[in-house]
C-alpha cells in the first residue's frame, strides 16, 4: 500500500489508498445433499487522488504494484470534479466502491 | 502484477499429485472500463483491473471450491479445496471422460477495447446522448457502456492446459419520453465480442429510438385477446433463450423428476421446420469460445431438430449423471465462481419464408418487436415487447403501446407456423443465473409467426 501511495504522490497533489480483505465460506446443498463447500478470499485496493484540483479514482483486485492503478486514477481525474469543501471522511463513505462522479 | 503464466506452469505438476478424484485450476487476469449516464450528466466513469484464481476438487461426488486473489500461497489453497471436497463427498464421483487438451486461443480482436482512452469513448456516448436529448418530449435518458479484456488459464489433474483470451463490449441506451403524465420508453442494446466498432456510427439508430419513444406517447393500447403474432428476431431470440433455453440446462433437469419427464428426448415440441440450436462454436459472437471452463471443446448442439427435442446443455458432471455427451456449456462468469451449465449463442435456425410472406395472409394480428422485460416460471412465460404494431390485411399498420405476451412455452412452440429466412443475432444480452450475472451470451432468430398467442391489453 505504501508503494502505491508513494507512486501516486509523484503525480498527484493528494492521494489515499484504501484496502479491503475478506474471506468467506459458503455451504451448498443440492436436492437435500451436501454438494459443495466454497471459500472465497479477496483483497481489493482503491486509490483516490486529487490531481490539478480534480478527483480521480481506480480500483484493482488482487496483488498489484500500483503502476496501472495510478495510471487509471490519473485518467479518470480528467472527468472528476474538484474536492470542494466536503469532509474527506464523508467522501470515502459516499464514494466507495463506485467510481469517480462528476 | 504476478505473471499467471508462471504460476500455471508450477501448478501443472502440483495438480497431478493424487489427492482427489479430480482437481482443476483457473487463473485469470482482466481489465475493464465503464461509463454510465443518468440524464444529461455523467454518472460514473472508471477503470478496474483484477487478477486471481481458483481451485476446484472433486472427491466421492462432493466438490470443494476455493477462489483467491492472493497468488502467493497456492499450495495451501490446493489443500483447502481438497479438504473441502473430502468433507463433502459421501457418494461416487461422476464426470464424463475427456481427453486432455493443450492449447492457446488468442482473443481474435484487432484492437483491445479497454485500452481506448476513456475520453474517446465518452465523446461517442456524448454524441448519442445529445441526439436523444435533442428530440422534443424526451424526459430523460440512461446509458450504460462497458468493456473488458480477459485472459484465463485452465489446467486440471488430467493434464489439460488451456490459455484463452477474450474481449467484450456492451452498450445499452434508453430514451424515456413523457407528456401529460404518460411515460414511455424505448431501449437499444448492442454488444460485440470485443470490437469497439460495433457500437460506433449508431447515430441514425439512436435518433430513431428517441423518436419511437415519443411516438409511443400517442399510440393506442392493444385490445387484449388471442392474436396471430409475429415476433422480430430480437424478441424471438429472447423467447427462445428465456422460455425454452433455460429448461435445456441439465443442472435444472437431472434431479428434477417432473422436468426430466417434460424434457424427454424425442418428444415432438414443434413443427418439422423448427430447429433450435445452442452453439459456442459459432465464431465471433458474444457467447462464443473454443473451450468451456472445464476445458471441454465447444460444439453446435441441436436442442430441437425438425420439431423434436434432441439435446440439452451439459457440464461434465450432468452429462455423466444423465449418461449423455458433454456439450461444453460449463461456464463461470469469473474466477470467484465455479462453472455451471449456461447457454452461449442460442437461436432458431432460419427457414425459407420472407417477412412479407409471413404477414401476407394475416387479416388482423400483432407485430411485436424488441425486448423490454419479462419472466419465466418453469414452462410459463410473460414477456413485454419493446414496440408493437397492428398487422391489418397483410400490412404493418398503426403503432401500439408495447404489449405483453404470455403463455406456455410448449404450446407456443407448437403454434409457431412460419419461420422466416432472416436470422439475426442479438448481441446486447447478458444472462444471470445462480448469482453469476451478466454472462456474455447472444440469442437470435428469424421473424417467426405464432398462432393463437395471448396478448394483454384493454
Amino acid at each position: 500500500m505504501e508503494q502505491i501511495l508513494a507512486r501516486a504522490q509523484k503525480v498527484a497533489a493528494e492521494a489515499e489508498v484504501f484496502q479491503i480483505s475478506s474471506e468467506e465460506t459458503q455451504v451448498r446443498f443440492e436436492s437435500n445433499r451436501l454438494k459443495q463447500l466454497q471459500t472465497n478470499q479477496s483483497t481489493s485496493v482503491a486509490l483516490r487522488i486529487v490531481k490539478d484540483g480534480r478527483i480521480g479514482y481506480a480500483t484493482t483486485t488482487g496483488t498489484s504494484d500500483g503502476q496501472e492503478l495510478v495510471r487509471n486514477a490519473v485518467e479518470t481525474s480528467t472527468f472528476g470534479t474538484g474536492p470542494g469543501s466536503i469532509c474527506p471522511i464523508l467522501l470515502i463513505i459516499l464514494r466507495w466502491p463506485s467510481s469517480t462522479r462528476p | 502484477m504476478p505473471e499467471i503464466d508462471a504460476i500455471a506452469q508450477n501448478l501443472a505438476g502440483e495438480l497431478k499429485k493424487p489427492r482427489a478424484d479430480y482437481l482443476e485450476a483457473r487463473l485469470e487476469e482482466s481489465q475493464t472500463s465503464h461509463i454510465t449516464y443518468r440524464g444529461k450528466g455523467l454518472e460514473s466513469i472508471g477503470r478496474s483491473t483484477a487478477s486471481g484464481g481458483n481451485l476446484r476438487a472433486l472427491f466421492k461426488g462432493g466438490w470443494g471450491f476455493t477462489s483467491f486473489n492472493d497468488l502467493d500461497k497456492i499450495t495451501d489453497r490446493i489443500s483447502l479445496a481438497v479438504e473441502q471436497a473430502q468433507s463433502t463427498g459421501r457418494g461416487k464421483s461422476q464426470l464424463a471422460p475427456l481427453e486432455p487438451v493443450i492449447d492457446s486461443v488468442p482473443s481474435g480482436v484487432v484492437k483491445n477495447p479497454v485500452t481506448i482512452p476513456l475520453a474517446e469513448k465518452k465523446q461517442l456516448l456524448d454524441e448519442y446522448n445529445e441526439i436523444i436529448w435533442s428530440t422534443p418530449q424526451i424526459q430523460t435518458t440512461t446509458i450504460g457502456y462497458s468493456d473488458s479484456r480477459k485472459k484465463v488459464i485452465f489446467l486440471n489433474s488430467e493434464g489439460s492446459f488451456i490459455t484463452q483470451e477474450r474481449a467484450d463490449v456492451t452498450l445499452r441506451l434508453t430514451a424515456i419520453a413523457a407528456k401529460d403524465g404518460e411515460v414511455q420508453q424505448v431501449g437499444l442494446s448492442l454488444g460485440s465480442r470485443g470490437e469497439f466498432s460495433a457500437i460506433q456510427g449508431l447515430h441514425g439508430q439512436v435518433k430513431e429510438m428517441a423518436s419511437n419513444a415519443v411516438a409511443l406517447l400517442s399510440a393506442p393500447q392493444a385490445k387484449g385477446g388471442e392474436y396471430t403474432v409475429v415476433l422480430d428476431p430480437i424478441l424471438a431470440g429472447v423467447f427462445v433463450h428465456e422460455a425454452f433455453g433455460h429448461l435445456s440446462e441439465s443442472d435444472f433437469v437431472y434431479e428434477n423428476d417432473r422436468l426430466r419427464e417434460i424434457m424427454t428426448l424425442g418428444k415432438q415440441f414443434g413443427a418439422a421446420q423448427l430447429n433450435v440450436v445452442d452453439s459456442a462454436a459459432e465464431p465471433g459472437l458474444r457467447g462464443s469460445y473454443k473451450y468451456d471452463d472445464e476445458g471441454v471443446r465447444s460444439v453446435k448442439t441441436y436442442l430441437i431438430r425438425e420439431g423434436k427435442l434432441v439435446g440439452r446443455l451439459h457440464s461434465r458432471e450432468t452429462a455423466a449423471k444423465m449418461n449423455e455427451t458433454p456439450t461444453g456449456n460449463a461456464r463461470a462468469i469469473n474466477y470467484r465462481f465455479p462453472p455451471i451449465v449456461r447457454m452461449t449463442n442460442t437461436y432458431i435456425e432460419p427457414g425459407s419464408i420472407s417477412f412479407n410472406d409471413i404477414i401476407a395472409d394475416i387479416k388482423e394480428g400483432i407485430y411485436a418487436k424488441n425486448w423490454y422485460g419479462g419472466m419465466t416460471s418453469m414452462e410459463m412465460f410473460t414477456f413485454s415487447a419493446g414496440e408493437a404494431y397492428m398487422i391489418r390485411h397483410g400490412k404493418i399498420a398503426e403503432a401500439l403501446r408495447p404489449v405483453m405476451l404470455t403463455g406456455n412455452v410448449f404450446n407456443t412452440l407448437k403454434n409457431i407456423d412460419a419461420i422466416g429466412n432472416d436470422l439475426d443475432m442479438n448481441q446486447g444480452g447478458g444472462c444471470g443465473k445462480a448469482g453469476q450475472s451478466p454472462l456474455p451470451v447472444s440469442n437470435g432468430s428469424p421473424h417467426i409467426r405464432i398462432q393463437r398467442c395471448l396478448v394483454g391489453g384493454k
